[in-house]
């Protein structure tokens, strides 16, 4: 199949998913259009915002969009690691011995759906370390490779701050975007009780196969990136880090920690898929100006002049973007 | 928040002052990269219009100035701004063109398939002509053209000089004083050559008139009081000059006082005394009455003063000539005192011309001389400078003090050394020359190369000279130097 076609293959189903998607969520496009780019890179996703703006309901539509096994774990204080990770168990035999058998916990699910992933303890948060970055489980000394594709999508509550345990960065730098869903507006609003009143269940079909899924992340791969593209998504994630002295005032003055080289890495991979569902066969600084947010917002850690100031993540990552646009321009 | 929102404001300002620095910085960088070339190619192209063609006026000078200015800032600018690959692609960036077009070109080489399909997809969108640019008018810089055409036409139209603090500033008030002066010496100056035709040959009155024009051109190019003074100075030495060469009644009247029977006669011719020479001629005309040794005697002397004096042509030696051959003819006394009469004639009518040339020449040289002085007088209103006062000025000492040229102090380099200086001074007047043999060929057109600031030694050397004099008449020149610079002044000439 020529690259053309593969593109093509790649446009259609892109687009297919994003109408199911579109079937269960009212509005949200770009986290919609960012979720699904993420799921294409193979990346985890992030997904924060209040209580009923449709977080879950979002992953469980994923869930239906993709012909995947489809896992949900709801997070608590009390979760333990071998709630996520399964345990091994005594079971009898039917000759009426015993033996070791280990039972899969969620995260052998190709989706994994993390709900409320900051309500669980640090322990049991990490548990998903390794199978979030190296696709792999190690219980009992002996390690499990998990299927291929594997995604987290993991949300988190913004306000309900009580009870709950922030992410480590190490975690938190393994999602590859942080999506925040907003409040919808009133017109999303009325259509979302629309369809929740018509059927409360989501809609969505099946459209992509996880096979398909890998076949896209490869045809998004192959996607060419001018090196100076190259140069400013580095310069960038650079620009982040307060140590570096090249480092605009912005940064020394309001970032405490800056982004890691994964940021780098994430903001191409995610480009190159962006593109390819725009239609072009290349990736513009636009599409890495666009992907800044979701990549950067939780791999850099604001300072207490910002916390005082008012400065959130995200003003800090706009005015960095801009500030870089400006140069480039 | 109220307190930080302060300090917040300056931080971002203070940013947004940071960029805007480096900003001006590379923009002042490249205009200035941007300007220097455009300057050096109008130079160029000035310096080509002045091989090919003089502007003649002030007008048509900043007309072909703007107009090579203006093609030189044009090309520059086109080769300094012309939009590259990336650049047109940005400017018709309706649909990503840029990075698409950066893209294509970084990975033109990339026989991968994906890069393939990449610059077919550049192609295509171009072909499609979905990137159309719109023309943006350049308001700005034709805001700022327009203003700078209209300051240039504005001072093209307006009269020259009118931003002058005073118009009738002390610098034209001079300018015009030293004009008037100029053109009242040298109507004075063609006067006195008019008035005096009689006693003058054709040629002799050619060449005084060559010397006057040729102080006239000099006078209206010179440059200040100095200059224009020293060009006085030189013409009164061509003046002086000419008039020696004429005058053969000093050269014979030493040559007759070598002989005694000549004596009187000779102090008579030397002094010019008409009514000397004719007592003198009377007494000769009695002592030789019939006598034959007195009458050889005489005929020899003269003979052998006009060969001494070496002045072909002149009316006195014609007349001595004459009464030598005369009286060698002479076959009686009758004949003899014939002979005496005719001569004592010729001698008289000779000697009065003679005078009269003398007088015309002191004339030139008295109004040179208050030209010179007049034009180094400095103007009412003029403030003597620290250091100045006192000072003699070149030509200012001039009524106490013989000038370069003036005749009367001591003899000066190449004065009375015509022959010496130049042996083809004589006879090379039919090429124009001033007569002093020094000056012909290179002087007579001008050359001033604007750019090296260089000029002919013609146009500096009367100057120079001049200069030169009046430095040895004050004493300030050493006998090793004097040798060097009078060769150096005869090498040049």
């Amino acid at each position: 199949m020529a690259y053309e076609e593969q593109a093509a293959f790649f446009g259609k189903k892109a687009n297919d998913a994003l109408t199911q998607l579109r079937r269960d969520i009212v509005g949200q496009d770009d986290v919609l259009k960012d979720t699904l780019t993420a799921l294409i890179c193979g990346g985890n996703v992030l997904l924060e915002g209040v209580p009923g703006v449709g977080k879950t309901r979002l992953v469980r539509s994923l869930g239906r969009v993709f012909d995947l096994p489809f896992g949900r774990i709801q997070f608590t204080p009390d979760l333990m690691p071998a709630d996520v990770t399964g345990t091994t168990v005594l079971e009898k035999t039917e000759d009426g011995g015993t033996r070791l058998t280990f039972r899969k916990g969620p995260v052998f699910n190709a989706l994994l759906l993390a709900d409320e992933i900051n309500r669980a303890t640090p322990k049991t948060q990490s548990a998903l370390l390794e199978a979030m970055q190296e696709h792999t489980v190690t219980v009992d000394g002996r390690t499990y490779r998990l299927s291929e594709p594997f995604f987290v999508l993991a949300t988190e509550n913004p306000i309900e701050q009580d009870g709950t345990y922030t992410l480590p960065e190490a975690q938190t730098d393994r999602f590859m975007f942080k999506l925040i869903m907003t409040f919808p507006d009133q017109t999303e609003l009325m259509k979302i009780v629309d369809i929740t009143q018509e059927n409360p269940d989501e809609q969505a079909d099946k459209v992509l196969t996880g096979e398909e899924l890998l076949e896209m992340r490869e045809i998004a791969r192959k996607v060419p990136v001018m090196r100076d593209i190259l140069v400013y998504t580095v310069d960038l994630v650079s620009a982040t880090h307060p140590e570096l002295k090249e480092s605009p005032d912005l940064t020394h003055k309001y970032i405490r920690f800056g982004a890691s080289p994964r940021a780098a890495q994430a903001l191409i991979t995610a480009a190159k898929a962006r593109a390819l569902m725009d239609g072009r066969f290349n990736v513009s600084y636009d599409d890495i100006d666009a992907l800044a947010l979701p990549v950067l917002r939780h791999r850099i850690k604001p300072g207490f002049a910002a916390v005082s100031d008012g400065k959130t993540s995200d003003m800090l990552i706009s005015e960095l973007v801009e500030l870089k646009r400006k140069k480039r321009k | 928040m109220a307190k930080n929102e302060k300090p917040e404001k300056r931080e971002l300002t203070a940013l947004l002052e940071k960029q805007k620095r480096k900003l001006y910085l590379e923009a002042g960088l490249r205009a200035l990269c941007f300007g220097g070339a455009c300057a050096l190619f109008a130079l160029f192209c000035m310096s080509l219009g002045f091989h090919i063609a003089v502007a003649e006026t002030p007008v048509a000078a900043a007309i072909a100035e703007f107009f090579l200015v203006f093609i030189a800032a044009g090309l520059l600018s086109f080769l300094f701004f012309r939009p590259d690959e990336r650049k047109i692609a940005a400017r018709v960036d309706g649909v990503g063109l840029s990075d698409r077009v950066g893209t294509a070109l970084e990975f033109m080489d990339d026989a991968g398939e994906a890069a393939a399909a990449q610059r077919k997809d550049t192609v295509r969108v171009l072909s499609e002509g979905k990137a159309r640019p719109r023309f943006r008018v350049c308001v700005r810089e034709i805001v700022v053209c327009t203003v700078c055409a209209l300051l240039a036409v504005t001072m093209l139209i307006l009269p020259y000089n009118l931003f002058a603090l005073n118009s009738n500033s002390e610098a034209d008030r001079e300018k015009e004083r030293q004009e008037q002066i100029a053109k009242d010496l040298i109507d004075k100056l063609r006067d006195e050559i008019d008035k005096n035709k009689e006693n003058n040959e054709s040629d002799l009155e050619k060449k005084l008139n060559d010397v006057v024009n040729d102080l006239e051109k000099k006078l209206s190019r010179g440059s200040d009081a100095e200059e224009k003074a020293a060009h006085m100075s030189a013409a009164q030495k061509k003046i002086d000059k000419l008039f020696e060469e004429r005058e053969a009644a000093e050269g014979l009247g030493e040559a007759l006082q070598r002989s005694d029977i000549t004596r009187e006669l000779g102090e008579a011719i030397e002094k010019g005394d008409r009514e000397k020479a004719r007592a003198a001629a009377d007494k000769l005309k009695e002592e030789i009455g019939n006598n034959g040794e007195k009458k050889k005697e005489l005929t020899d002397a003269l003979k052998e003063a006009v060969e001494d004096a070496g002045k072909e042509g002149d009316d006195l030696t014609d007349a001595l000539k004459e009464l030598e051959e005369d009286l060698n003819g002479a076959q009686n006394g009758e004949e003899e005192a014939e002979a005496f009469e005719k001569a004592k004639e010729a001698i008289d009518k000779a000697l009065e011309r003679s005078n009269a040339r003398k007088a015309e020449n002191e004339e030139l040289d008295k109004l040179l001389a208050d030209a010179k002085k007049e034009m180094l007088e400095p103007s009412e209103g003029d403030q003597p400078q620290p250091g100045e006062q006192g000072q003699p000025q070149p030509g200012e000492e001039g009524g106490d003090q013989p000038q370069p040229g003036e005749g009367e102090g001591e003899p000066q380099p190449g004065e009375g050394e015509g022959e010496q200086e130049d042996p083809n001074g004589q006879g090379e007047g039919d090429k124009g020359s001033d007569g002093s043999g020094r000056f012909e060929g290179d002087r007579s057109e001008p050359i001033y190369d604007s750019f090296s600031g260089k000029v002919a030694y013609g146009e500096v050397y009367d100057v120079y000279y001049a200069a030169y004099l009046e430095a040895q008449m004050r004493g300030e020149v050493s006998e090793e130097l004097k040798a060097i610079m009078d060769e150096y002044f005869k090498y040049i000439g």
